[in-house]
């Protein structure tokens, strides 16, 4: 298993090479001059020059690309942002913190309302609580997240001045937020738990356990859940990344300055450094995002985990009795 | 029971509806219609709270002895070299050699004592004895010159401004550290209107790390920094010791706080989170005005700017003035104001702005009369969809409403005009290159100064804007005799005649001037707003 989560870690190192190769090459042949950015419309061809040779754009493509890299396999240094001149590292782990709890806040709504709900669904088919979830589901499911954002400022802070409409500086700001975050999400993670569930429950393991006199508790939550979960984890961790590099609407909406802001900013300021650096991280939490993802199943499913390790283990493991019949213990 | 899931389908889904509709009522910005050109463009209802919100007795929320400020222009850096954002937290930090009264709206002297023209390109300077900067460092002329130079040391974007001092012949008076000599390259040099940037600490400026830039400025004014969180707000406290006007009325503490929507800034002012509120929607303007937000000062300030439409001299179709006239008369400018700028559009008089020393009435806005414009291009030998137009523009609403506003107009009277807007380095490159056919532009970026040449530094001989350069001998001919003369009667005559050519030419032709929204509580006694555009709030103070 810790090989397993080694090699993952090493796989990561290419893969966001290339992210970063692929950004700092889109950067770079896009139209749009950063230089005129910081300049304006009205400069001479010696500022012009001073301020190109200043950021380092004047050097070839590969050269660029050379040193930066360089800076970030020695020093972690993702470069100097054009506008504030201060290193883009301090810049993003600034701002990190706030993404990554608003995401991690979110998600952990996501999973406390649609994993429940999914179950009800489930559990209740065809019955007025499973369509009532299933409506609310494609309802939130259909929402933009921007609209959502827009709605609640006017309802909760302009009309009934509940919250507040802007800022994370009282746990009354982080309300809405979270909840057009977190409430889209959740349409998912209930569909995907219902259909999961559903399938589950049909099993002849299942049958069994009602035979053997077990409440439809127990069952659900022992033996009927965790085999649903897999895919319902799979959603979660997608999610999860998509939040980290999605919530530009959210934070532009209610003035958080997260990372996605910054990058919002960047990108229309042409500030090549800020943009490459906020990628870079984002690519680095979905890999890690994934990996866990990935170790979730092992921690669900004994099969899987039989997978990631060595094959003595393996065959250690089968002798040992490791799951029959599809059932997970 | 499936007659009860038929009839709860059915409710479930006539509630979607009538979200979905409720989602999709109103708008509060005015939108351009394209679809009749012949008519004025119309601005549809806001979406204004019809409910009256005027508060009965106003509870302030925010602490006593202190300012909070919203704003959308976040504190990236205390170095002025490297922006143009957020100048409110930079008058709190730093004194500058002169400053505009915020009474008077006229430059006077702040850090300077005395001043005097020794020749036409020498201004010898005093500095005001007894000054200090928050590190305890005594202000000497050093530091002055070292603030100036560090704009082209820097390659800021402001240097061109500076390009017109000859550092290397100024000099500072070897027996008394707080005088000068500046000399300038040609006769009385931009003015001294332009000597309101900050002043830094050379010792300190030359030796912080950018990191001391963003949050612990040294500066000799009368607050200093005590938090900057990106992107969020900045912090400032009183100093005990502010060498210059009485603290005892200003504000203890000031917080300025950065929102990215105007829409959000104008809430959190409603809920009483914020004293005051800079730069507010026009929308939300509106509603100031029509009064749904009680305990309120509200106002609009005049940018220093003129939004204009500028026929490059380098498009062949416009070296016919018959065809510049058509374009002028085909565009109902108060059409455009009323799309574009709504309650932050002030109607302009001329080129330069009225606030703008020098500024004259030239009649204002050119006529709407779209037969007149079809007559001229019929007698310039154009007819319907003859002539092409490729307009290349910023991405900002406001300018794209202006394009539209205008393509629709155009095309009223037989002239196609496709309109591309791109982000600004996009956009701006594009437009240097020549390749928009028309150029919608404000006139000043970030310029303080209510000096023309600063308003018009787009438009001058040797301007890099493609799109903006005037080469005609006689229009320059008249800028530089007004630049090259300190004689107030000589500058105003040369300035004048400046402007009725840009009128009789046709080429520039104004659209309005723009200003910034801004609202403040009543408890507020005092809150200034000077150039450039911007709350100084050193002369904010409080009723209570």
């Amino acid at each position: 298993m810790f090989t397993y989560i080694i090699k993952r870690i090493l796989w990561m190192i290419p893969v966001l090479l290339g992210v970063v190769f692929i950004v700092f090459t889109i950067n770079h042949f896009t139209p749009g001059d950063p230089v005129i950015s910081l300049l304006g419309s009205n400069y001479t061809q010696e500022q012009y020059d001073m301020k190109e040779a200043e950021l380092g754009l004047d050097k070839p493509f590969f050269t660029q690309f050379f040193y930066y890299v360089k800076g970030i396999v020695t020093k972690f240094d993702l470069g100097t942002s054009y506008s504030t001149k201060r290193p883009v590292r301090d810049e993003i782990f600034e701002r990190f913190s706030t993404t990554l709890r608003l995401g991690i806040i979110s998600t952990c709504l996501t999973l406390l309302l649609g994993i429940p709900f999914g179950i009800l669904s489930a559990t209740r088919q065809y019955s007025v609580l499973d369509y009532t979830i299933t409506t609310g589901s494609i309802i939130f499911a259909s929402i933009p997240g921007f609209w959502m954002a827009l709605m609640s400022i006017i309802i909760f802070s302009l009309n009934l001045k509940w919250l507040p409409a802007s800022g994370l500086d009282t746990w009354k700001h982080w309300i809405l937020p979270v909840m057009c975050l977190g409430l889209s999400p959740v349409a998912s993670v209930t569909r995907m738990t219902r259909s999961s569930m559903l399938e589950v429950v049909r099993q002849d393991y299942i049958r069994t356990a009602r035979a053997k006199g077990l409440s439809e508790g127990v069952i659900t939550r022992r033996h009927a859940l965790k085999n649903a979960l897999i895919p319902v984890i799979t959603i979660v961790g997608m999610q999860m990344g998509l939040i980290m590099g999605g919530s530009i609407l959210i934070e532009t909406i209610f003035s958080i300055p997260g990372l996605g802001l910054l990058m919002m900013n960047a990108i229309t300021a042409k500030n090549y450094p800020v943009i490459q650096g906020c990628v870079l991280v984002i690519s680095m939490c979905v890999s890690v995002m994934n990996l866990l993802v990935d170790l979730a199943y092992a921690l669900i499913d004994p099969r899987i985990k039989a997978q990631y390790t060595n094959s003595k283990k393996k065959k250690s493991d089968s002798i040992n009795g490791a799951a029959i019949n599809g059932e997970v213990a | 029971m499936k007659k009860v899931n038929r009839i709860l389908a059915l409710a479930l889904i006539t509630i979607l509806a009538f979200m979905s509709l409720a989602g999709c009522s109103g708008n509060t910005e005015p939108q351009a219609d394209n679809s009749s050109p012949s008519q004025k463009a119309e601005a549809s209802s806001t979406e204004e709270n019809t409910d009256s919100t005027e508060s009965s007795g106003y509870q302030r929320k925010t602490e006593a002895g202190t300012l909070t400020i919203g704003t959308t222009e976040a504190t990236g850096t205390f170095d002025r070299t490297s922006t143009d954002g957020n100048l409110i937290s930079m008058h709190l930090v730093y004194d500058s050699l002169f400053e505009i009264n915020p009474d008077t709206q006229e430059v006077e002297p702040l850090l300077v004592d005395t001043y005097e023209y020794i020749d036409d390109t020498t201004l010898e300077i005093t500095l005001k004895d007894g000054v200090y900067f928050s590190n305890g460092e005594q202000l000497t002329a050093e530091d002055v010159l070292y603030s100036m130079e560090r704009y082209i040391i820097t390659s800021s974007r402001r240097n061109s401004y500076y390009l017109a001092y000859d550092f290397e012949n100024s000099f500072i008076d070897p027996e008394n550290s707080l005088k000068f000599t500046l000399k300038y390259i040609y006769p009385y040099g931009p003015g001294i209107s332009y000597l309101i940037d900050p002043i830094y600490c050379k010792a300190w400026a030359e030796a912080a790390p950018e990191s001391d830039w963003f949050n612990k400025p040294v500066g000799s004014g009368p607050y200093t920094c005590v938090e900057n969180v990106s992107g969020t707000h900045t912090k400032f406290e009183l100093k005990d010791d502010y060498w210059g006007d009485d603290t005892s009325n200003m504000a203890k503490s000031v917080t300025v706080k950065y929102y990215t929507e105007q829409s959000t800034l104008y809430i959190d002012y409603c809920n009483g989170a914020i004293d005051a509120a800079f730069d507010i929607g026009s929308s939300d303007m509106e509603r100031l005005m029509a009064g749904e937000e009680g305990h309120s000062v509200y106002s609009v300030y005049p940018k220093n700017d003129v939004y204009m439409v500028i026929l490059p001299e380098y498009v062949d179709v416009f070296d016919d003035i018959n065809v510049r006239k058509a374009v002028a008369h085909a565009i109902d400018m108060d059409g455009v104001i009323e799309v574009a700028f709504g309650s932050l559009g002030i109607e302009c008089q001329s080129t330069l702005p009225a606030t703008v020393n020098y500024s004259i009435d030239t009649g204002g806005v050119h006529d709407y009369n779209p037969e007149l414009a079809k007559q001229l291009l019929a007698e310039a030998g154009y007819s319907d969809g003859d002539i092409n137009l490729r307009v290349v523009c910023t991405n900002d609403t406001r300018t794209v409403r202006i394009g539209e506003t205008v393509q629709a107009y155009l095309a009223d009277v037989g002239i196609n005009m496709s309109l591309e807007s791109y982000d600004l380095a996009t956009a701006v490159g594009m437009m240097i290159d020549g390749e928009t056919d028309i150029c919608f532009k404000n006139a000043m970026e970030g310029a303080p100064s209510k000096d023309p040449d600063q308003v018009w530094d787009t438009l001058g001989e040797n301007s890099t804007f493609t799109p903006g350069r005037q080469t005609n001998e006689e229009f320059n001919s008249y800028v530089n005799t007004a630049l090259r003369s300190i004689d107030p009667e000589v500058r105003a005559g040369a300035y004048a005649k400046a402007q009725e050519f840009l009128r009789d030419d046709y080429r520039v032709l104004p659209i309005c001037e723009a200003g910034y929204g801004y609202v403040y509580r009543d408890y507020i006694s005092s809150f200034n707003v000077v150039a450039p555009s911007t709350p100084n709030l050193r002369y904010a103070c409080f009723a209570d």
